[in-house]
C-alpha cells in the first residue's frame, strides 16, 4: 500500500524530528504545531492562551524558543523540535533537579514550558540577568514566581561554576 | 539591509545594529514582545502588518529606512520597486502594497550610522503592545542640530514622523539656551498632529499627554554628551524606559 492512501481527506503529511526522532504526520493545514503535538502525544505542550502571551505551549524550534500555538505546523515542516521530554536523559537535567529542590512547581502545568524558556535562555545568554530571567519567565497562576526564579538562580550559577572549572 | 524574514531576535543580537544609531533599533527589538515572539516574528511581518503601534516602525523610520518589494507577474517575471517606509501605511492595517506584493527587505542609509538615536516605548506591562511608543534621531556636528527625526507610534493612523516637530530642533544648539523652548515646542507640535484614539489600553487624553513626556525623555537622553553609548536595556522589570544601566535618568 502506497503512503498516499493513508492520507486522509483534507489533510498533509509533515515531516518533523521531534525530540530526534523521525515522524510523518497527518495534519490539516490550519492546525498548529501545538495542536499536532498534543494530538500526537507529547502532553507536556500545554494549551493556555493560543495567543502568544502566556509560553505555556513553549517547544524549541530549530534550537529557538517559539510558541507551538502560534506556529503553524506545516510551517514546522522538516524541521527539529524539542519538547520538555527531550530535557533528561537517564537522569533530570540539571534545571529540573534545581526546580525539584526548590519545589518551584505546584500544580505544575506551566512548568514545561518554564523549563523550556529558562534553558532556551541560558542557552543562549549563560550570564543573563535577573531581568531577562523575569522577562522570558512563563505566565503561572498559582505557584507564584519566586521559587521558580530562584532554581533558575541556582541552574545559573551552576553553570558558570562548570565553565570556572574547565 | 535587513532581509523581511529576518526574526526579531536575530536583529536584536546583530553587531551592527547594536552599533548603529544608539543601538536605536535594539531598543525596539528588546520591547518586541516575548522571547517566544521575537524568535517568530520577521521585519518584513512588523511592517507589512500596518498595526498602528509596531515597535520596529518607529525605529526604522528615523532611520530613513526604504523598502524593497517585490511581486510575480502571471507571466512569471518577477517585478521590484522601492519606496520609502515614511508613507508605507496608508492607515491602520493598510498600506500601498498591490495584491500579491510583499515587502522583501529593508534598506537603512549608511549615514544615519552615526546619528543620536533613541526608542522609547510604555505599555501595561513590557510585554503588552504599546500604549505609546516614539523614536527620535538627531544628527549633530559641533552641537548644532542638522537634521531630527521624530516618529511616533499607537497614537496615530499609522506610525508616523511629524515633520513640523522635526522642523522646530533644526537648527537648534543642543541644550544652547533655547534648546529646551525647542523642545517644547517640538512636543506641542506632535501633540497638536496626532490623533490618538481610546481603547482598552489607553484614553486618547492619556496618550497624547505621555506622548510628549516620551519625546521629551528622549529628546533629553540623545542631547545628553556624558549618555552612554553601549546597548540599551531593560532596567527592571517595571521599567519601559531604554535607559542605560544604573544612569537612574528618566
Amino acid at each position: 500500500m502506497s503512503s498516499e492512501q493513508h492520507i486522509r481527506p483534507g489533510r498533509v503529511p509533515l515531516s518533523l524530528v521531534v525530540n530526534g526522532a523521525h515522524h510523518t504526520f497527518q495534519v490539516r493545514m490550519q492546525d498548529s504545531l501545538l495542536d499536532v503535538l498534543r494530538r500526537e502525544g507529547w502532553k507536556s505542550v500545554k494549551r493556555v492562551c493560543e495567543t502568544a502571551d502566556c509560553g505555556a505551549c513553549s517547544v524549541l524550534f530549530d534550537g529557538s524558543l517559539v510558541d507551538s500555538c502560534s506556529t503553524l505546523a506545516l510551517q514546522a515542516e522538516a524541521g527539529r523540535v524539542e519538547t520538555v521530554e527531550a530535557l533528561a536523559g537517564t537522569e533530570l537535567h540539571p534545571l529540573q533537579q534545581a526546580f525539584l529542590q526548590h519545589a518551584a512547581a505546584q500544580c505544575g502545568f506551566c512548568i514545561p514550558g518554564m523549563l523550556l524558556s529558562m534553558k532556551a535562555l541560558l542557552d543562549a545568554e549563560p550570564e543573563a540577568s535577573e531581568a531577562d530571567l523575569r522577562e522570558v519567565m512563563t505566565l503561572c497562576r498559582c505557584t507564584g514566581y519566586a521559587k521558580p526564579l530562584a532554581a533558575t538562580r541556582q541552574y545559573r550559577e551552576g553553570l558558570a561554576d562548570s565553565r570556572g572549572s574547565r | 539591509m535587513l532581509g523581511a524574514t529576518a526574526r526579531i531576535e536575530a536583529v536584536r543580537r546583530a553587531e551592527v545594529v547594536q552599533q548603529w544609531a544608539d543601538g536605536v533599533l535594539v531598543g525596539a527589538c528588546l520591547h518586541f514582545g516575548t522571547l517566544q515572539v521575537r524568535n517568530m516574528a520577521t521585519v518584513g511581518g512588523n511592517i507589512a502588518h500596518a498595526l498602528p503601534a509596531a515597535d520596529l516602525v518607529p525605529a526604522l523610520l528615523v532611520l530613513d529606512a526604504q523598502l524593497e518589494l517585490a511581486r510575480a507577474t502571471p507571466a512569471g517575471d518577477c517585478v521590484r520597486r522601492n519606496v520609502p517606509l515614511d508613507g508605507f501605511a496608508t492607515g491602520p492595517f493598510t498600506t500601498v502594497l498591490q495584491p500579491g506584493e510583499l515587502v522583501t527587505a529593508v534598506q537603512v542609509p549608511a549615514r544615519t550610522r552615526t546619528w543620536r538615536a533613541q526608542f522609547r516605548k510604555i505599555g501595561r506591562v513590557v510585554k503588552d503592545l504599546a500604549q505609546v511608543n516614539c523614536a527620535v534621531a538627531l544628527q549633530v556636528e559641533k552641537q548644532r542640530v542638522l537634521s531630527a527625526r521624530l516618529a511616533v507610534g499607537a497614537v496615530h493612523p499609522t506610525v508616523t514622523r511629524v515633520p513640523a516637530a522635526e522642523a522646530e530642533l533644526v537648527g537648534g544648539e543642543i541644550r544652547g539656551a533655547d534648546w529646551s523652548a525647542r523642545v517644547g515646542r517640538a512636543v506641542d507640535a506632535v501633540r497638536s498632529f496626532i490623533r490618538p484614539i481610546s481603547d482598552m489600553r489607553a484614553t486618547r487624553e492619556w496618550r497624547r499627554h505621555v506622548c510628549g513626556v516620551l519625546l521629551c525623555r528622549s529628546l533629553e537622553w540623545v542631547a545628553d554628551p556624558h549618555r552612554a553609548g553601549h546597548v540599551p536595556r531593560y532596567e527592571d522589570g517595571q521599567s519601559y524606559r531604554v535607559g542605560v544601566q544604573g544612569s537612574g535618568d528618566g
